[in-house]
């Protein structure tokens, strides 16, 4: 496995490592310790029970939704599940915490040990469409997320909304072997796709289900140590990328500066494109890590015995067939190639539904997500009207070559503005019926192209000076008009080349 | 005054003023009544503890309030048999009872020692198999305690940072000042030292040094007590080992010390309560503690009440059903 560095302007070679923290709002209707609900954009402090602000006398109960989450999201990530599992404490003042701790899992969280396989950023810059990277991931963790504070520009005061103050958080911290900003993306689109597969997390980074959290070291050889960096709150994909990017080259400024790094804590300025100092980050911050005392342990349950056991085998029994499993057979069985159409195929269930079943009938994927492709640009009421059966007749034709690519479009065009006319009618009577076979008459089309010939002079003199594809381009165009675009392109170009060089 | 009243028990803080004021301190098992709305100091040794003038309404409001809470995750529900408060003598006899000499520190007090005999006394004559019995980690119990409860009041206390509810400072206006402000004039002196201390003891190189090891401990004492239970139905000693006479005597010399007899009882989990025994040579209150096993209040109360009657001591002595009826 290559090791990626990073080569700066003297040619010297740096070793970058970055590592993530990721948090993820468990999608439950209620929080991880309360009975307030999970709202996105609900008016401040309107779902705040009082364990959620901290009254005294209040006391946490396990949202039982929690754990099954976290048990589903830790088997899809190969992690090694903790039978038994504990909350702790973890202590600073913030006014975003009204209780002054976090309830978190530091000493034995409920999974460790897992992994996350991934397409690498750059599969298609170097053509191996099935270049996968795989991340260990350290733990997974659930624990509470915080309010949020707003600071007041005009005059300097801090507003607390308490609303998410207490919501359930999986925080999945991977090991340093990422290597770039771009490496980085790429590993939280595949854990966003995996966790919405689940229905565990809605994993929509805009509306705060996922919040990264990246820490950035530039080592001078893989093996020596160097200063870790961290980046808070980057909410975006493009956040995220530029971010780890920028530090990476402030740190190898600053080191072949001769200036001195200094682990601090920082936050991204979208809009400046630069980090900044948010707080030095103390060499070790004391939380005053305490068990909780509240919460009794999460035990898993082997085998179901009553409604509040949370049996690990019946979760993953029930798991829904992950990406990296789709994904494969996508590449394998229907041979896709095209970065951007397997992930609009991944991303989009009922788009991949009606393509699978398209392709029951026919050979060739890439043409056949063209077609759909042009199918929903035409649909306009969300519901695809025409028949997958249709499609993959058309796919038939143009794989035995009796249509153009074009002509199948037509088609298409045809059979979404029909109005269910046609609903019925095969493909081929709607080919027959607006003549759109291809041309395959190889007299016919040498015919036309000695016309294209003749008739093109100036086309004639540039091949023979030379500027062949401007020429072929011409001549080639002239068959296409005569045809009525229904000559496959590359057979027409074929002809015109053996006449002329006659 | 008051038919009953609610207080809560976390090293003997319901029995030890009970036995100050001559009225029946009654702390149940660990569990049995939910902690949902009881204010926090420590939550692994909280129970809220019911103070009443007789043991019979003490088991009145025991039986309203015992159940399982879901808003508690660590309250419980076993399965119990119906308190029945009516001993005779006739049940007495046979009980085993354990009198613990560890709960015999050099400083007790003579009255209280003497009070103490009376009631083992009480017990031999009608034929309880009166015991003396070891507890030799129940001397810990203190220093375990202390360390315990400073790093839990340490962290139920964050919480006290003036900004969702309770005193906050104005005159400061940057977060962590407020907070600093805030809690600098809202604690007092005792409350400031226990949360230094916890706070000492929870930094990551003292963790383990001093609760981990607290808590081992702990678990030695609890299962110290619970193994006493299965020689023995009940233990009796006293509650408070000197009965001071005024106010400014408590409050002067208050220490650690004080709860040593009733701590161990939190530490266990297991049931306690301490009756009016008799009366000072000053004319002040002094108790007597019973403890059985975890979730046996049924024997606990039963013979409570038979000792109840038996001393007849001088206090406000009508009960509920007794005020209602007679009204």
């Amino acid at each position: 496995m290559r090791t990626y560095c990073i080569l700066s302007g003297t040619g010297r070679k740096w070793f970058p490592k970055v590592g993530l923290e990721v948090h993820c709002q468990i999608n439950s209707r209620s929080k991880l310790f309360s009975g307030s609900e999970v709202a996105f954009l609900a008016p401040p402090n309107s779902r705040v029970s009082p364990f959620d602000a901290a009254i005294p006398g209040t006391l946490p109960v396990l949202n039982k939704r929690c754990v099954e989450a976290a048990v589903a999201t830790a088997l899809a990530l190969d992690f090694r599940i903790n039978k038994v599992s504990h909350f702790d404490r973890k202590h600073y003042f913030y006014a975003d915490l009204p209780a002054g701790y976090q309830i978190t899992q530091k000493q034995r969280p409920i999974a460790v040990a897992g992994r996350i396989v991934y397409p690498s950023h750059d599969a298609d810059a170097v053509g191996e469409m099935a270049l996968n990277r795989t991340v260990g991931l350290r733990a997974l963790q659930i624990e509470q997320d915080s309010g949020k504070s707003l600071r007041r520009e005009c005059d300097g005061s801090t507003l607390v909304d308490l609303n998410r103050a207490g919501i359930g958080l999986m925080e999945i911290v991977t090991e340093p072997q990422l290597q770039s900003g771009l490496d980085a993306a790429a590993l939280v689109r595949e854990l966003q796709l995996i966790l919405s597969y689940i229905g565990t997390c809605k994993s929509v980074m805009a509306e705060g289900h996922m919040r990264v959290d990246a820490n950035v070291s530039l080592h001078a050889t893989p093996d020596t140590p160097a200063v870790i960096t961290e980046i808070k709150n980057l909410n975006s994909l493009r956040s995220l990328t530029h971010a780890i990017e920028f530090e990476l080259r402030r740190h190898r400024d600053v080191l072949e500066g001769d200036g001195c790094l200094l682990a601090e804590t920082r936050t991204f300025d979208a809009v400046k494109g630069v980090t900044e100092v948010m707080r030095k980050k103390e060499a070790s911050f004391d939380y005053r890590f305490m068990h909780e005392p509240n919460l009794p342990a999460i035990r898993l349950a082997a085998v179901k015995l009553s409604e509040n056991d949370v049996c690990v085998e019946e979760i993953r029994e029930s798991l829904v067939e992950l990406p990296g499993s789709v994904r494969n057979r996508l590449v394998s069985r229907y041979n896709l190639s095209n970065s951007a159409v397997i992930q609009r195929l991944l991303e989009d269930k009922i788009l991949r539904e009606y393509f699978e079943s398209v392709m029951l009938d026919c050979g060739n994927g890439n043409i056949a997500f063209k077609l759909i492709d042009r199918l929903i640009t035409n649909s306009n009421s969300g519901s695809l009207q025409v028949c997958p059966s249709q499609i993959a007749g058309l796919v038939g034709f143009h794989e035995r070559k009796e249509i153009s690519i074009d002509s199948a479009m037509s088609v298409v065009d045809i059979l979404c503005h029909s109005n269910g006319d046609l609903a019925g009618r095969l493909a081929e009577e709607v080919i027959d019926s607006h003549s759109l076979w291809l041309v395959n008459d190889l007299d016919l089309l040498t015919r036309l192209c000695k016309e294209a010939i003749a008739n093109r002079p100036k086309a004639v003199r540039d091949f023979e000076k030379g500027k062949r594809d401007k020429a072929l381009t011409s001549l080639v165009g002239y068959v296409m008009v005569a045809t009525g675009r229904r000559a496959k392109g590359q057979v027409v170009k074929q002809i015109i080349k053996y006449l002329m060089d006659k | 005054m008051c038919y009953a009243a609610l207080g809560s028990d976390t090293g003997g803080s319901t029995r030890n003023p009970a036995a100050r004021c001559g009225v029946v301190g009654f702390k149940p098992s660990y569990g049995l009544l939910s902690r949902h709305g009881l204010i926090p100091l420590v939550n692994s040794l909280d129970v809220p503890g019911i103070v009443t003038r007789t043991v019979d309404d003490s088991a009145m409001i025991f039986e309203l309030l015992k159940g399982f809470d879901p808003f508690d995750s660590t309250s419980l529900d076993p399965p119990f048999s119906e308190i029945s408060t009516d001993k005779s003598d006739e049940d007495i006899r046979g009980l085993r009872i354990g009198i613990p000499l560890d709960f015999h520190p050099p400083s007790l007090d003579d009255e209280v020692r003497r009070s103490w005999q009376m009631v083992a006394d009480l017990l031999a004559d009608v034929g309880a198999r009166v015991e003396p019995v070891r507890l030799p980690l129940t001397q810990y119990a203190s220093a375990v305690y202390s360390i315990m409860a400073s790093c839990e009041i340490a962290s139920n206390m964050a919480r006290y940072d003036g900004l969702e509810f309770g005193y906050r400072d104005i005159r400061e206006s940057v977060s962590p000042a407020v907070f600093a402000a805030t809690r600098e004039i809202g604690f007092n002196s005792v409350v400031r030292h226990r949360i230094l201390a916890g706070n000492y003891f929870l930094l990551k190189e003292n963790h383990d040094k001093y609760l981990v090891r607290a808590q081992i401990i702990r678990r030695l004492i609890s299962d110290e007590l619970s193994k006493l239970f299965n020689r023995f139905d009940l233990i009796v000693t006293p509650t408070v080992s000197e009965p001071h006479h005024r106010v400014s005597d408590y409050t002067d010399t208050r220490t650690c010390e004080e709860d040593a007899l009733t701590i161990s009882a939190n530490m266990a989990g297991i049931p306690a309560i301490s009756l009016p025994c008799c009366l000072s040579n000053k004319m002040t209150p002094i108790g007597v503690q019973l403890m059985a096993a975890r979730f046996n209040e049924s024997l606990l109360l039963s013979v409570s009440k038979w000792l109840e009657v038996q001393l007849e001591f001088p206090g406000l002595k009508s009960n509920i059903i007794e005020s209602i009826a007679g009204s």
